[in-house]
């Protein structure tokens, strides 16, 4: 069975391109383009890995990942974080809230394939 | 690994497009004044559009458009931590970028390579804007100095690494042990202490658990960036401190205030004798301090204006191809006609019950339409604040200082004509500036406010919307108007013209009473396509001017292209249209005209107002005459204009769905599109506004003879 993951960011063509490299590599993909979204979209449905910008409206990225880890269902479910600000302060706040890994923008498809081969087979 | 973009590269120009006009609108909302905590919010919004940008440019690739949005970036997160000032320039600077940007992208999605001016423009402004930082970079690393040249010691050489896995880790599915040997291959002369801290009794032991503590000292040529790395993911179950060589106390001593535990990192470190034992002696007589101390408090001041975004962006909007909105359209105008159809036979079965059902179904497809003709339908705000800055860079560029107010931004006009509104609404706002408006000095001495100002309004008026351009510059010379036309040739001398002709004047082709051509108006060409192209919308231009106090041009346009409610009646057994909203009364003719003169009268006297009226069977060369008795008199007004029509019978309320005439009908005055009625027949749309036209001319024609 293909593995599911969620992304969430607020750029249509960043969810496109990410979109387009994890379905090609066989994984299931769901798109939400802010927090709220997301947590809307999560809402009882399967997902093994989320991966999240951080910058966004309606509800950030930390703020989705902090609120997220309380449901029951994704305590465990690893989440990659994407930003820009490649910034100790929010590293830590990513970490806090319960950000397993970080990407740094701009990144290669063929990066982002790397990283959630290596998080998934953990 | 080869991917096809194509799909996600138009998305993300179009992306960029629109947060390129957010970073603008922000911008010019920065020119204003504004509250520190608005401020905030604003900078925010445009730091976020400028760094989705460059995080998808990069994505694709797109080196040129992702070094300008570096530098912007930069300097943005510098703005909203206070670190610059904005100024006039900076802002300047920015709106240049934010043209450039979408210069690049366009590029960039076109695979061209960018010509050299655009390069230098881009490294101009590269080096402009670093200008900015850079002078705080000095600052910055001058203040980051100070410290760390009072604690460096060289006894401490070796990498420090703390690992304190939580309780949990081993339950969460992660190995602490598998790290520490990835560790183990990455450096060398690798050293670990393990602790064993908090297991006190041992029928509280769980098999489960994580007791174990780590301290690592190494050597490593790697930076720490690449050392963390190796940790990427049990950040979130331990707590991991990395003290690179040469480390100040001081980097030392707050990296032991991050755990919580920070005695047995201390006896970790003091174990390890790898640092001198003065750093010893001075982190545990330091400790008291480091208790009050809280280390939270940096990441919360942090996180403050990443929650204030949250509050911009709030309406929920869908993005749907037009193209389908379009269809969608298109079938419910055949809904409607086959509607009226099934209507018309329904009424000749003279079946009650089918008659009622039909009319419920009448009212449900009446609601369709306007619900499915209200997707298209915008908000001119939009266009409007496209403005703001067009009025900032001519009022610059021409000295002036011109300050724009906007009303009625809520309302909501088509589509279509939003996006073929704005070139005209452009030309008519140079204009103003460039020629209503006066300069500064020339104001004050006429005694009005150094400042002019330039008023958008939009709003519905009797099924149409009005878009109002108005300045209080020095309004429409007359005589200059009136010479200019004489001398192009546009009116003779002889000709006497009202107040209203003459600003109509500056409508005709080849037009331009400006003395000097600026590159801004005046070139003689655009007030003439202005008024082409709202007439092609079914639209009219209309002047109002006061000497020295201003003038004012008001676009009326009917509000919708595809679907309206009509008004039917017939002539010499054809059908025609006009637009509900254009009448305004209906009258039997024998009634209000005396019947010596119903021939060869061309006016009433309606309610004491001289009311010229048109007789669309003479307008149609048709020679046959009916009994007078029969005709009535439809009362139309279209924007102040009014006239009456002179037809042989009513036919009453209809929907219109609006058909364009095929090319060989483009020429015809007086007629504005077909439609399909029930029966299958066709009923010509009238254009009321050149029919009105042609009733006031034939008038006073014979006023004029009389």
């Amino acid at each position: 069975m293909s593995k599911t993951i969620l992304i969430v960011d607020d750029s249509d063509s960043l969810r496109q391109v990410v979109n387009i490299a994890l379905s090609g590599a066989g994984y299931n993909v769901i798109e939400a383009c802010d927090g709220r979204d997301a947590l809307s979209k999560l809402n009882g449905t399967k997902v093994h890995l989320i991966v999240s910008d951080v910058n966004m409206p309606n509800m950030n990225g930390i703020e989705f990942v902090k609120q997220a880890k309380q449901l029951p269902q994704y305590k465990f479910t690893p989440v990659i974080m994407l930003t820009t600000e490649n910034q100790q302060s929010m590293m830590e706040e990513g970490k806090k809230a319960g950000a397993k890994a970080w990407m740094v923008k701009p990144f290669k498809p063929a990066q982002m394939l790397q990283a959630v081969s290596k998080l998934l087979s953990i | 690994m080869t991917l096809d973009l194509s799909s996600a590269i138009s998305t993300f120009l179009s992306e960029s497009k629109e947060l390129l006009q957010e970073m603008e609108d922000g911008l010019i909302e920065l020119e204003s004044e504004l509250d520190e905590y608005h401020r905030g919010e604003v900078i925010n919004a445009v730091f976020r559009a400028i760094h989705t940008i460059k995080g998808s440019a990069g994505i694709f690739g797109f080196d040129h458009v992702v070094s300008l949005t570096h530098i912007v970036e930069t300097t943005l997160d510098a703005l909203r931590l206070n670190q610059i000032l904005l100024d006039k320039d900076l802002i300047s600077a920015y709106l240049s970028s934010r043209d450039l940007v979408e210069t690049l992208v366009e590029l960039a999605v076109e695979e061209i390579e960018p010509d050299d001016s655009t390069k230098i423009q881009v490294n101009e402004l590269i080096a402009s804007l670093s200008n900015y930082i850079n002078n705080e970079n000095e600052e910055d690393r001058i203040l980051k100095d100070q410290p760390a040249d009072i604690g460096t010691v060289e006894s401490n050489s070796k990498w420090h690494l703390f690992f304190v896995p939580n309780e949990n880790v081993l339950r969460n599915g992660l190995d602490p042990f598998a790290f520490l040997y990835f560790l183990s291959n990455e450096v060398e002369n690798l050293h670990i202490d393990t602790f064993v801290t908090s297991l006190e009794q041992t029928h509280t032991f769980d098999p489960e658990s994580n007791y174990f503590s780590f301290h690592a000292v190494f050597d490593s040529d790697k930076s720490s960036e690449e050392i963390a790395e190796i940790f990427e993911f049990i950040q979130t179950e331990a707590n991991i401190s990395i003290i690179p060589p040469n480390s100040s106390y001081q980097d030392i001593f707050n990296a032991l205030g991050q755990f919580p535990d920070s005695a047995s990192a201390v006896s970790m470190l003091e174990n390890s004798q790898s640092l001198p034992t003065n750093y010893i002696d001075s982190i545990k007589s330091g400790r008291s301090e480091l208790e009050t101390s809280d280390d939270s408090s940096p990441s919360d001041t942090n996180s403050q204006p990443k929650s204030n975004q949250q509050k911009i962006h709030q309406s929920k909007t869908l993005r749907v191809e037009a193209l389908k909105l379009d269809r969608l359209i298109d079938q419910v105008g055949e809904m409607v006609i086959t509607g009226a159809r099934t209507n018309l036979l329904a009424h000749e079965t003279g079946n009650e019950t089918l008659i009622e059902a039909m009319s419920l179904l009448e009212r449900l497809v009446e609601n369709i339409r306007d619900s499915s003709l209200k997707l298209r339908m915008v908000q001119i705000g939009e266009t409007f604040n496209k403005f703001k800055r067009v009025v900032r860079d001519i009022a610059q560029e021409l000295g002036k200082e011109v300050e724009l107010s906007i009303e009625g931004a809520e309302t909501e006009l088509d589509k279509t004509f939003v996006e073929k509104v704005s070139d005209p609404l452009m030309h008519i706002v140079r204009n103003a500036i460039d020629h209503g408006i006066e300069s500064p000095d020339v104001r004050k001495q006429n005694g009005k406010d150094a400042t002019g100002t330039l008023t958008l309004r939009a709003y519905h008026d009797s099924g149409s919307i009005v878009i109002e351009i108005k300045d209080d510059g020095q309004g429409l010379n007359k005589e200059r108007i009136l010479d200019r036309a004489i001398e192009r040739g546009i009116i003779t001398p002889e000709q006497t013209l009202a107040d209203k002709e003459i600003n109509l004047l500056i409508f005709e082709p080849g037009f331009s009473t400006a003395e000097a051509v600026t590159n801004i108006s005046g070139r003689g060409v655009g007030m003439d396509v202005v008024k082409r192209n709202i007439e092609s919308l079914r639209g009219s231009v209309e002047v109002e001017s006061k000497q020295g106090l201003g003038s004012s041009i008001s676009i009326r346009l009917p509000l919708t292209l595809s679907i309206i409610d009509g008004f039917m009646f017939s002539v010499h057994d054809a059908n025609y249209v006009i637009p509900l909203d254009t009448v305004v009364e209906c009258l039997e003719l024998h009634e209000v005209v005396p019947e010596e003169d119903i021939q060869d009268k061309n006016y009433i006297n309606l309610r004491t107002e001289v009311l010229p009226f048109i007789r669309l069977r003479s307008l149609f060369g048709i020679s046959e005459k009916i009994d007078h008795s029969r005709e009535s008199l439809v009362i139309v007004q279209f924007g102040t204009l009014r006239a009456g029509l002179v037809v042989d019978s009513l036919k009453g309320e209809f929907q219109t769905v609006v058909k364009p005439l095929g090319r060989l009908f483009e020429g015809l005055k007086c007629i504005s599109g077909a439609t399909i009625l029930g029966s299958g027949n066709v009923a010509i749309i009238l254009d009321v506004s050149a029919l009105i036209k042609s009733a006031i001319s034939v008038y006073e024609s014979l006023e004029i003879k009389q």
